[in-house]
């Protein structure tokens, strides 16, 4: 992942608003819907996004349904009511966040 | 353009081979490895095998990362999954009950011989438990995560105490002793349960 220190920390709330604008997903599509929003500029590796899926499900924000696609199996994760509210509390922090940095960044921006 | 199922088998025993050996991130990582090459294929005009190689020349330590994480987290689930069973009404219910049959037998026949029937109790539940972890293991048969760690942590747990340290052997308070005997026989029942309830979940998820 880029940036990977910065970013790591918003990796599942990254996943959940994901999975909550689109109700299902499966892994490799999150990865593909990441690089294309963000224009390739962020990827997420498989070894930073899938245990972070499973993280989530074992605390049980996310569950997972399997289908069987194109000859094999496809497991798909969405938001349980646990994880839908968990999102909002989620996004409200890191919106926090965001604004918190742009105040301390934003004197030194303006002295530029 | 898809994959065969032939060529979803050979990422299937590329990533057996590398050392993924459970069945349920298996599936996960070939469905994605699956959906990157066939877009390689598409976009690059790679057939099947050199799409593959250099999208798992990029990717596999990620792979192989990714299946570390997992199967900690399976151990810490079996674990965690085990402890709430104890817990439960019906096995503490089952511990008593364990202990009320030795201390009844005791006290109705004078020249019971209580070792020799924990000893055979106890192997009716290690023969199974044990030998499908071996067998697995040896065999590298199919296994899931959780079930497989539960099975695990269940050899583990019986071995030492029973087997290595033979703690029945130090223990002469009677009361202690069926205590002791309740714990052990109980907890192999807990596991059993669990381990069936598990595979059964697993092969109903993934049909298999």
């Amino acid at each position: 992942m880029k940036n990977s220190q910065l970013y790591k920390g918003s990796l599942t709330t990254i996943v959940m608003k994901l999975l909550e604008e689109n109700g299902r997903m499966y892994g490799y599509e999150i990865t593909q819907k990441v690089k294309g929003i963000t224009k390739g500029e962020l990827k997420i590796t498989e070894g930073a996004l899938y245990p972070a899926l499973h993280k989530l499900e074992a605390d049980g924000v996310l569950e997972v349904e399997v289908e069987n696609v194109d000859n094999r199996l496809r497991k798909y994760y969405k938001l349980t009511e646990k994880g839908t509210t968990e999102t909002v509390n989620r996004l409200a922090e890191l919106e926090d966040f965001i604004r918190n940095m742009q105040t301390l960044v934003q004197p030194k921006l303006d002295s530029l | 353009m898809k994959l065969t199922k032939e060529e979803i088998l050979f990422i299937d025993t590329y990533l057996k081979n590398s050392g993924v050996m459970y069945l349920d991130i298996r599936y996960e990582m070939m469905d994605h490895i699956a959906s990157a090459v066939e877009q390689k294929m598409e976009t690059d005009n790679d057939i099947f095998r050199y799409a593959l190689k250099n999208y798992m020349l990029e990717h596999k330590n990620e792979f192989l990362q990714s299946n570390r994480k997992y199967m900690e987290l399976a151990g810490r689930r079996a674990m965690i999954i085990l402890l709430k069973s104890i817990i439960k009404p019906i096995f503490i219910g089952m511990f008593i009950l364990i202990y009320i049959f030795f201390y009844g037998l005791t006290n109705w026949f004078s020249n019971f011989d209580y070792d020799s029937l924990f000893q055979i109790m106890s192997f009716v539940f290690i023969v199974p438990l044990c030998g499908i972890f071996l067998y697995k293991h040896f065999t590298k048969g199919e296994k899931f995560s959780v079930a497989d760690k539960i099975l695990g942590l269940y050899c583990i747990l019986n071995y030492f105490p029973n087997m290595v340290f033979r703690i029945q052997d130090k223990i002469h308070n009677i009361n202690w002793l069926f205590l002791y005997y309740s714990i052990i026989l109980g907890f192999a029942v807990i596991t059993f349960y669990t381990y069936i309830a598990l595979v059964k979940s697993y092969k109903t998820r993934f049909e298999v």
